[in-house]
């Protein structure tokens, strides 16, 4: 299956907006991806989580996860120069469930489940039934690796 | 579905094995009522059975175990395939319906595990079935770690 196989979860994803970057891979999600980690699967039950984070399905739990890579809370996906930002997602209950990083060139990048990495326009191109709407955002300085 | 064109007879012997009614071409019907039978929707009067499994069609025959997994797995990817929640993926009908197949399903899940380089996460489902968790906990997040640990598991019992 492809990144375009789930309509009904990802309404506003298509051709246009966005283009497959990598091949299916069941080892990593969209929170790895996000903090830049290829070998993981990221969630606080049953998965890989940092240690000290309390695992939890909770927004703030997953602000902590994101701190303990630099990022912080900031107002918004604008794209800055010098700051690298990424977008985590969540149901209207405040379930987290999806997270995407920005490039420097402005677009977003997100890997969709077990399916392929993709780039994309912008952060409200996942939302929908599947993801919800981008709840947070974090932003670190762009030196930081 | 059986059709008759002038000309072209269908004539209905009784034969006796197996019992019930046989086709051939060329001669008079001798036995309206077995035609009726035979080309109405309803199943033969076969003793202990309806219909001889060859007259049945592949959707009518008994689903495999094999095939059922197949076609659950399938339809997991497709409930899930975008998820990242491991608590959501495991939520999905799919996956509830293969859990709910038991030991017979943990064999093919195995084999999955051990045979596709991009192993599916089985690890719950395995887990409620078989009660077991062999997956040490520094592996968690790390699936070709957490599938191996699960194939050399059921190496161990005699699984696959």
């Amino acid at each position: 299956m492809g990144y375009l196989d789930f309509p009904q979860a990802l309404p506003r994803l298509n051709s246009n907006n966005s283009e497959k970057k990598s091949d299916p891979d069941t080892g990593y999600n969209c929170i790895a991806f996000a903090a830049g980690d290829r070998f993981n699967w990221w969630w606080p039950i049953g998965r890989y989580w940092p240690p000290g984070v309390p695992r939890e399905e909770t927004l703030d739990a997953f602000v902590q996860a994101f701190n303990t890579l630099g990022y912080e809370t900031c107002s918004g996906g604008t794209l800055t120069e010098d700051t690298e930002k990424i977008a985590i997602y969540a149901t209207p209950s405040g379930k987290p469930t999806h997270a995407a990083r920005q490039l420097e060139c402005g677009k977003w990048t997100s890997k969709i489940g077990e399916d392929d990495d993709i780039h994309h326009t912008t952060p409200q191109d996942v939302e929908g039934p599947g993801y919800g709407e981008a709840a947070i955002f974090m932003g670190r300085p762009r030196d930081i690796s | 579905m059986i059709e008759t064109r002038p000309g072209n007879i269908i004539s209905i012997k009784k034969g006796s094995e197996p019992k019930g009614v046989h086709l051939t071409a060329g001669t008079q019907p001798d036995d309206s009522a077995s035609v009726k039978s035979l080309l109405s929707d309803k199943p033969l009067a076969w003793p202990n059975r309806t219909r001889p499994l060859a007259d049945k069609t592949a959707s009518e025959l008994p689903e495999s175990a094999r095939e059922r997994f197949s076609r659950l797995a399938q339809e997991w990817r497709e409930q899930s395939g975008f998820m990242s929640s491991s608590t959501d993926m495991t939520l999905v009908p799919a996956y509830q319906h293969i859990i709910g197949m038991g030991s017979v399903a943990v064999p093919l899940m195995l084999r999955q595990l051990r045979d596709d380089p991009n192993p599916a996460h089985w690890f719950s489902a395995l887990e409620a079935i078989t009660e077991a968790n062999p997956v040490p906990d520094e592996c968690r997040g790390n699936i070709k770690a957490m599938a191996e640990a699960w194939v050399q598991w059921g190496k161990r019992e005699g699984c696959i």
